[in-house]
């Protein structure tokens, strides 16, 4: 069977727990790379607050679906971007998130989304 | 007591917050739930005037929320962290509820 290969970034902007886009953003991202496609991962904006340690979302009914980031490597995700000044608005820094990242700059993502991607998805 | 003003989505989310800090009024609360709980994140624009408006309002957070999200060191402290116990209480201490969604 022959499966057309694209490259896929998707994008995850909005905080964990508050909407559900946080979580079915990862679900179809972990999905991606069973297809054989070249996925990455962009974090921006409220989507920083996924890569938090010490998430305990238990209290609040739900599970911490935000643990499955760390296996993004096994999964072959790369890279793993993070957008810095929305690490730095939210007074955090690389030392705070759950696995090493690549930090980006919206001069270079204007590029990357530009002309590196054939789709960008965003929930 | 008064008003209660509720809360719900973080500062990127919606600009609501600004719309209710300008009808807050003295001796109203104001509760700040689920993706609301940002608004409350140290050294930030919306915390910064929270704190300001805390001279004259009550600011409540739901601390499950906080915790959920793993920002308690980062957080206002403040603030009045409730639980949902709590959350109940206010919504009866308080004569009416706004919920800014």
């Amino acid at each position: 069977m022959l499966t057309t290969v694209k490259k896929l970034l998707f994008i995850q902007a909005h905080a964990p727990y508050g909407q559900i886009a946080g979580r079915e953003n990862l679900d179809l991202l972990l999905a991606a790379p069973t297809f054989e496609q070249l996925t990455s991962i962009l974090f921006i904006e409220d989507g920083v607050w996924h890569l938090l340690a010490d998430q305990n979302a238990a209290v609040i009914g739900l599970e911490v679906f935000t643990k499955a980031y760390a296996a993004l490597p096994l999964y072959d995700v790369n890279p793993i971007y993070v957008e810095q000044v929305s690490l730095q608005q939210r007074g955090l820094t690389t030392d705070d998130l759950i696995l090493p990242v690549t930090l980006v700059n919206m001069e270079e993502l204007k590029q990357l989304i530009a002309q590196d991607f054939d789709h960008c998805l965003c929930l | 007591m008064p008003l209660l003003h509720i809360l719900n989505k973080s500062p990127q989310q919606s600009a609501i917050w600004q719309t209710c800090l300008k009808l807050a009024q003295p001796e109203q609360g104001i509760l700040l739930i689920e993706d609301g709980i940002y608004l409350a994140i140290i050294n930030t624009e919306a915390a910064n005037q929270l704190a300001t408006l805390a001279n004259h309002c009550n600011i409540y957070l739901l601390w499950p929320d906080v915790i959920a999200r793993g920002v308690s060191e980062r957080i206002m402290t403040e603030f009045t962290a409730i639980d949902y116990v709590g959350f109940v209480d206010l919504t009866v201490a308080y004569d009416k509820v706004q919920s800014w969604l």
